[in-house]
């Protein structure tokens, strides 16, 4: 081998993982969105919740701390958008109590995904820096309050969100394509985040605190940042939902239980790597559509086979629990997918050994 | 006559590392016996094991002919066997006297049986009686010992492990500590002890083992091991060097 | 006088959530388990309360007791033993599965509109005592506050299965090494969170005579701030936490203004995120609940 291919090839393996799954997303999009306008819906929402997954895993995986407050960076990212790119005309009506700034603005869809995730990269950052100084389940707790306190604010702020009423009029701009593509972006910097000099820290101070402590790494300021580009990412992912259904609303818990699902997407494929981002992403939602299709009524052979309403969320949620306590690691064990032989240079093999010795 | 306590071939494993590599061990009812060997041998492994918290990967183990596998820890102190771990693991933040009581938590007697009993293990170490009312957390390192020993008792061991009691103790400490086992000893109690202190540990046994890398490598009766100087051999890796010790 | 009055109300308000609390905290303390669960155990004991209307209302009592500590142990048994060495974020995880999942069974059940029910009525006349008007559920939320903690206190501390618990909470494996069967010691501990949480569903329904399967859910959430703030797995902390919670509550409704109202909940959360901050061992320490983590 000639030195020149080297660095190629380190780089190929490098993408590798990503670029498998990559492809594999593509392909099932272009698919499911042919099938039926219904199933490109639901390809759409699977690809922002695939979006959100992986934001929140860029945090909870390579920190090792689970956060229960991502649902906030949705709702601020959401809102913001909306405030941001409802048509002139009908945002005076809607929404009388926005101040005159915002009133007399509108941004393209682009300006509204951007000034979500900097919003929702704020709150990240604002929220990350007494955050990050907890751990283990203290985080957790804290996390959740937070959520908690972000949401009751919402909910009662309605001269701005019109809480459990439904906001509307935001464009609906996010469809297969719009969605496929921010999944790729989202899972791209997952990756390239987990595999840069600060994701390997961060990993290895999940495992050892104090050892990390011990060796001079910055604990506090690694999580902060990945933090804060887990909230812009979700975020993302947050703005998306609103511009995919065109209404926002806080009625029904609707954050709280999105939440929940993202966060048992995340731990049923595996917390601690990429591919168990995709994988519990991928499960869920195929299990959620299997059982809402059960709920409104199938046909095997000849039988007509119906569920009573409601029991899509018992059965999606004992689902759930079965994985939790059959594999505890998630189904993907942690594992990323392997790097075949023809890429596996000296360089890519040093920095696997050393990316296992981590963690 | 089936003994007391049968190790057969048994396989532990942590991950990739073996810890026990197909050892087998006995001993008799009333039988003191001792193993012997360097850190790491497996010694403590081998107790856990018989405890029933750390499975077994093969092999087997019987207790009076009865298969152990499957026995959960809190049943295999209910058939008589005891544990005293290495780390003692008092519970800190319960008194002396409920650490005692707690002992007994698989036996059905009454208040008064277990009291009695209790009074029995103050007798044994009077320290323990002075103390009946701190919490444990605040006992001194010998005294923690002699609570963690006395507290197996309270379950009427017929099979007693003591893993390296004498770890850490002053000598007079350790004195007590020796002079209760050998009082167990001597009502009949079946004993298995781990000790680095090879002295110590013949000083009390009828048999020993010599362990070394999960596997046993010489067995016999304490004077004969020690005349044969494989002690030494074994834990300093030469004859000669550890004389001083075992004498 | 109002400041009697408001007393009063903060100590009836207060108890509910201490009760709500020390369910909670007993069971983090135990293994180490945040149950969102428990919101649901307040639930479906609220649900045989409206299916035993009509009964003579200590048969109705009995039954929800019946039922709520059976559902309690089933919860444990079926969900919680399986995951019994998860961390603690995991545990926290499935127990808001479990919530989730029984929500909806109710939902499918019941359907997901309020229900209501004329449970004791009797119980919300007031009684005069020295010029106030004291209502009669706030004067049995106090009494029961007592009476429970007093005696879970006696029981934690004098009796068999109360060591075996308080060794359990401190070191599961060497329990079990001493003979301890740490899954019927932690059974009795969802058995008595259950009780707990019937006390709560029988004096919130007699209040409020409404439900929805939802409803468990914000209760969850104040007794889970009450046992943060008090620190978790202290149960004289849970206790205090729960009271500190009601009078915060009770002062906000008094001073805040209107427009302000609705955004009390945030406020008390904000001080759960500062309590973790400032002083994570809760205002009683306990250091060992925290140190498993």
């Amino acid at each position: 081998m000639s030195d020149e291919e080297t660095p190629m090839r380190d780089l190929a393996a490098l993408l590798w993982p990503w670029a498998v799954w990559a492809v594999l997303l593509l392909a099932l999009t272009l698919v499911f969105s042919q099938i039926s306008p219904a199933m490109a819906r639901i390809t759409t929402d699977t690809l922002i919740k695939l979006v959100i997954v992986t934001g929140l895993y860029i945090f909870v995986g390579n920190s090792g701390i689970l956060s229960f407050g991502h649902g906030a960076f949705l709702i601020v990212a959401a809102y913001a958008s909306a405030w941001v790119t409802i048509p002139l005309a009908m945002k005076g009506v809607i929404l009388p109590g926005l101040p005159e700034v915002l009133r007399g603005l509108q941004l393209s869809p682009l300006g509204g995904l951007l000034t979500g995730m900097a919003v929702a990269g704020g709150l990240g950052l604002l929220a990350g820096i007494p955050l990050m100084r907890l751990s283990g389940i203290a985080a957790s707790i804290a996390t959740f309050a937070f959520f908690i306190v972000i949401s009751v604010i919402y909910n009662n702020w309605t001269d701005w969100t019109k809480g459990t009423a439904s906001l509307v009029g935001l464009p609906t701009w996010v469809g297969p394509w719009a969605a496929l593509a921010a999944a790729l972006v989202a899972l791209m910097i997952a990756w390239i985040f987990q595999n840069s000099r600060a994701g390997l820290l961060l990993r290895a101070s999940r495992e050892d605190l104090v050892a990390a402590h011990g060796a001079g790494i910055r604990v506090m300021r690694l999580r902060l940042l990945a933090f804060v580009l887990s909230a812009t990412v979700a975020g993302a992912g947050g703005v998306m939902l609103g511009h995919n259904n065109g209404a926002l609303t806080t009625a029904n818990n609707v954050y709280l239980n999105l939440s929940f699902i993202v966060i048992a997407m995340l731990v049923v494929g595996g917390i601690r790597s990429l591919s168990g981002v995709v994988v519990g992403t991928l499960a869920l939602s195929v299990l959620a559509e299997i059982f809402r299709r059960f709920e409104t009524g199938v046909e095997i052979g000849g039988m007509m086979l119906q569920i009573p309403g409601g029991s899509r969320e018992v059965l999606l949620g004992l689902c759930m629990l079965l994985a939790l306590i059959m594999r505890p690691d998630g189904l993907s064990r942690g594992r990323e997918l392997p790097v075949p032989g023809f890429l596996r240079g000296g360089r890519a093999k040093a920095a696997k050994t050393e990316t296992e010795a981590l963690q | 006559m089936t003994p007391h306590l049968l190790i057969d071939q048994a396989v532990v494993t942590y991950g990739a590392v073996r810890a026990l590599n197909q050892i087998s061990i006995h001993a008799a009812k009333g039988e003191t016996v001792a193993l012997i060997g360097p850190n790491g041998a497996g010694k403590s492994s081998l107790l856990l094991a018989i405890a029933g918290v750390v499975p077994l990967r093969s092999g087997a183990m019987r207790l009076d002919g009865r298969d152990l596998a499957g026995q959960e820890p809190e049943q295999r102190v209910g058939l008589g066997i005891s544990l005293v771990p290495e780390t003692r693991d008092v519970f800190k933040k319960l008194s002396t006297h409920e650490n005692l009581l707690i002992g007994a938590s698989r036996r059905r007697l009454s208040r008064a049986q277990i009291l009695a009993d209790a009074d029995r293990i103050y007798a044994l170490f009077p320290r323990l009686a002075e103390r009946h009312a701190h919490m444990a957390g605040f006992l001194s390192g010998g005294e923690q010992q002699m609570l963690a020993i006395g507290r197996a008792l309270m379950a009427c061991p017929g099979l007693l492990m003591l893993d390296e009691p004498s770890l850490g103790l002053a000598p007079v400490v350790t004195d007590a500590v020796y002079a209760a086992i050998a009082a167990l000893r001597d009502q009949g109690t079946t004993i298995l002890l781990v000790e680095q202190n090879a002295a110590r540990a013949f000083s009390v046994c009828d048999r020993a083992y010599l362990i070394q890398a999960g596997q046993v490598i010489e067995e016999g009766r304490a004077e004969a091991l020690s005349a044969r100087g494989s002690v030494e051999t074994v834990l300093f890796g030469y004859a000669d060097a550890g004389k001083e010790m075992t004498q | 006088m109002s400041f009697l009055q408001m007393l009063i109300d903060a100590a009836s308000v207060g108890g509910l959530y201490a009760l709500t609390a020390i369910g909670i905290g007993l069971i983090f303390g135990v293994i180490g388990l945040v149950n969102f669960a428990y919101g649901e155990y307040i639930m479906v004991g609220a649900y045989v309360l409206l299916l035993s209307a009509g009964l003579y209302w200590p048969f109705a009592i009995c039954a929800v007791l019946i039922f709520v500590v059976l559902f309690a142990l089933a919860s444990d048994f079926l969900v919680f033993r399986q995951v019994r060495r998860a961390p603690p974020e995991t545990l926290m995880i499935v127990s808001f599965g479990l919530s989730f999942m029984i929500q909806h069974v109710w939902v499918v059940m019941f359907g997901s509109l309020t229900r209501t029910v004329n449970f004791l009525p009797a119980i919300n006349h007031s009684v005069e005592i020295g010029g106030l008007r004291i209502a009669g559920v706030s004067l049995l939320q106090i009494a029961a506050t007592v009476l429970l903690t007093t005696v879970l206190a006696l029981f934690i501390n004098y009796t068999r299965i109360g060591y075996q618990m308080r060794a359990v909470s401190e070191n599961p494996r060497m329990a079990r090494l001493v003979g301890v069967n740490s899954n019927r010691v932690i059974a009795v501990a969802f058995a008595i969170s259950a009780v707990l949480a019937v006390t709560v569903t029988v004096l919130f329904v007699a209040q409020t005579g409404s439900m929805t399967p939802f409803f468990g859910v914000s209760l969850t959430m104040i007794g889970f701030v009450a046992t943060v703030i008090g620190g978790m797995g202290s149960l004289p902390g849970c206790a205090l936490g729960g009271f500190l919670v009601g009078t915060v509550t009770t002062i906000l409704q008094m001073v805040l203004p209107p427009h302000l109202q609705p955004f009390r909940e945030a406020f008390v959360f904000t001080s759960v995120i500062l309590m973790l901050l400032v002083r994570p061992q809760g205002l009683i320490a306990v250091r060992s609940a925290w140190e498993r983590v």
